[in-house]
């Protein structure tokens, strides 16, 4: 009996820790203050944002700093994104593919910025023995896409915390087995029932001395957010 | 017969009556001379034959590789002065992608460095970036190309209107790019494009002037601008994608480059001279130098033949001579050397006369260079570049022509001389 005890029935598979941590993170509505630093091998550079999300459908993001970058704001709807250029007075429609690419000189696209669980109906799973990260156990799960679904990388490997379903990294790797981007997380607070890392950093293993991290220095959950609040008029108001 | 006796020797001097001696001294040399000067003056038609072949020659050969070199060197300088500098300095990366995110960001501290160097003449910075341009109902994507207007008059004497300071808000456009976007000068077009840092990059500029320059890439995909609109642009204040230095001799290039790139080894810098910048240009000269080289055979050969005929019309003429002297007992050896002695003078005379015929002419060229013609003027005027031929006043072409002129002539009366040697005298007397 003690022996059955190790392996206990409880013991939750790849597919419920995946589901696990998605319920822990996704929210309804979300509205943010971001601090993100860009870091490159000659400098070191700030942008301040403030962003609405509603799912993962609609997002508002204005650019509050520096100074020459402020009221620049994108707009998410779906597919589609439009930018919105204060000091040129045009709103430039986006091509979609720009949602899944380097965001205003960051290592960060805007899904990234969003998305940052897992579906699990897009993926294959694949329990992997458990391994510890910065002195937490963490399950070890491998996320390999299906066929039909266009997402850039051969495989993705999850490590969740065995403590609070958080995730504590995630690792992108290319056709070659080589991790190619490292994202971690940290500093997490607890919501509700959410877990929210308040840090987050994304390395580009491919570009040595690149990284960006992402700072949430303000966030409401409550806040209520109709879908016409993501509006192309919306986005010209002076945030 | 030959006059030869009217020549004063001193008997006590006359060398091949010291059968001992087999070097000649101080003053058998300058007998020798004495004795080929007046010889050269026997037949004054045939030497001043002579002489004349090898100025004609080289005339010539040397003005037309002045107007060569000249002309060529014109190009190179503008070319250098407008468009690359002695020496091209970009960040490594920068070469291979050409993205504004891989300029060189210190470029304020190396062109402050390089300024110490005493070769180094004057460094211009250069800002290079991709945007879209966007005026009335049309948008493409353009070069935006930022210059030092005060340091490079020449290209922003095409590019600007500068009766007027060029301001911070001004750009030029080609006038093919203005025919597609549907603007004149006066109106206002947007930028966009990314910093330095990745973000976005907008704004708003005025068109100063459309400029003329007649090279469809360039009038349909070029915009000018001056440094600090293209520094704000790319939000990169101090950098630049590319600098140029202009040296005081350009055969310095390679020394300066070495120091540069020893002392920012750690910047990835990548220093091309103008060698490299311009081989194209420079295979084209080389190819055209051949062909000058071609020429210059052609011509020397016609020299040739004009030497070989006086020395076969003298071997014919002063055979008998030949034969009284060394009858009456001058050594075969002396007889020989006047002779090479007074090829030699007619050969530099002949240098000399060229030498006081094509330098004037090249000197008045240097400094009122020909006026070019028709299309031409336009093409050059439109760089800002005077429309002329230039020559170039190099005195090593000469001086090498001249050494090859006199060596041929010496190799050819070497033809004379086996007929000295062979000479049977008991023959020659009664020829």
């Amino acid at each position: 009996m003690l022996f059955l005890g190790t392996f206990s029935p409880t013991e939750p598979d790849a597919g419920q820790i995946i589901q696990k941590t998605t319920e822990r993170y996704s929210r309804n509505a979300l509205y943010s203050e971001l601090s993100i630093e860009v870091i490159r091998p000659g400098w070191v550079n700030q942008l301040g944002v403030r962003a609405w999300a509603r799912g993962d459908t609609y997002a508002l993001i204005v650019i509050t700093s520096p100074s020459r970058d402020r009221g620049n704001t994108f707009l998410k709807r779906g597919d589609n994104l439009w930018h919105w250029i204060p000091n040129i007075d045009k709103t430039v429609k986006m091509s979609a593919a720009m949602l899944g690419l380097p965001w205003m000189g960051t290592d960060l696209s805007i899904n990234d910025l969003f998305n940052n669980h897992f579906d699990p109906s897009e993926y294959t799973l694949q329990l992997l023995p458990d391994e510890v990260i910065r002195d937490t156990e963490c399950y070890v799960i491998e996320l390999t896409p299906k066929d039909d679904v266009p997402i850039v990388w051969n495989h993705i490997r999850v490590w969740v915390s065995r403590v609070n379903y958080a995730q504590m990294q995630a690792g992108f790797y290319d056709e070659n087995g080589d991790m190619v981007q490292l994202m971690e997380t940290a500093d997490y607070k607890e919501v509700g029932e959410l877990i929210v890392p308040l840090e987050i950093h994304i390395t580009p293993l491919t570009i040595p001395g690149n990284k960006t991290i992402l700072r949430l220095t303000h966030y409401d959950f409550d806040v209520q957010l109709e879908e016409n609040f993501f509006s192309l008029q919306n986005m010209k108001r002076q945030w | 017969m030959s006059n030869f006796g009217d020549t004063k020797i001193p008997k006590t001097k006359l060398h091949w009556e010291n059968p001992d001696l087999t070097e000649f001294e101080c003053d058998d040399a300058m007998l020798l001379l004495k004795l080929a000067w007046r010889n050269t003056w026997r037949n004054r038609r045939r030497s001043l034959l002579t002489a004349l072949s090898v100025v004609i020659t080289l005339v010539f050969i040397v003005f037309l590789e002045s107007l060569n070199k000249g002309v060529f060197d014109y190009l190179i300088e503008n070319e250098i002065n407008i468009y690359s500098a002695h020496l091209e300095v970009f960040h490594a990366d920068y070469v291979q992608q050409r993205n504004v995110q891989q300029a060189l960001r210190n470029a304020d501290s190396i062109t402050a460095y390089a300024f110490g160097i005493p070769a180094v003449a004057d460094v211009r910075k250069r800002l290079e970036m991709l945007v879209l341009v966007s005026g009335g109902e049309s948008s493409q994507p353009a070069v935006l190309w930022g210059i030092e207007p005060d340091k490079e008059p020449m290209l922003s004497g095409v590019a600007f209107d500068t009766t007027s300071p060029v301001s911070e808000n001004s750009i030029s456009i080609g006038r093919d790019m203005a025919g597609f976007l549907g603007v004149q000068a006066g109106d206002s077009v947007v930028l966009i494009g990314q910093s330095y840092y990745g973000r976005i990059a907008a704004m708003h500029v005025h068109v100063q002037k459309l400029f003329d320059i007649p090279i469809r890439d360039i009038s349909q995909h070029f915009i000018i601008a001056p440094l600090r609109l293209v520094e704000e642009f790319a939000d990169l204040e101090g950098g630049a994608t590319s600098l140029h230095i202009t040296l005081d001799d350009k055969n310095h290039a390679s020394n300066v480059s070495k120091h540069l790139s020893e002392i920012y080894d750690e910047e990835g810098l990548e220093i091309n001279s103008w060698i490299e910048t311009l081989s194209g240009r420079l295979s084209t000269y080389e190819l055209r130098m051949a062909a000058v080289n071609v020429l210059k055979i052609i011509l020397f050969v016609v020299m040739a033949f004009g030497i070989l005929s006086t020395i076969i019309l003298t071997n014919n003429e002063r055979r008998q001579e030949f034969g009284m002297l060394m009858g009456i007992g001058m050594k075969r050896r002396f007889l020989l050397a006047v002779f090479m002695m007074e090829m030699l003078v007619i050969s530099i005379m002949g240098v000399l006369v060229a030498f006081a015929v094509v330098f004037p002419i090249i000197a008045v060229i240097y400094h009122n260079p020909i006026p070019l013609q028709g299309e031409m003027v336009t093409i050059f005027s439109h760089f800002n570049v005077d429309p002329v031929i230039v020559v170039s006043r190099d005195p090593y072409s000469f001086l090498k022509n001249a050494g090859i002129g006199l060596m041929l002539a010496m190799m050819l009366s070497l033809l004379t001389s086996v007929m000295i040697i062979r000479l049977k005298v008991a023959e020659a007397i009664n020829h």
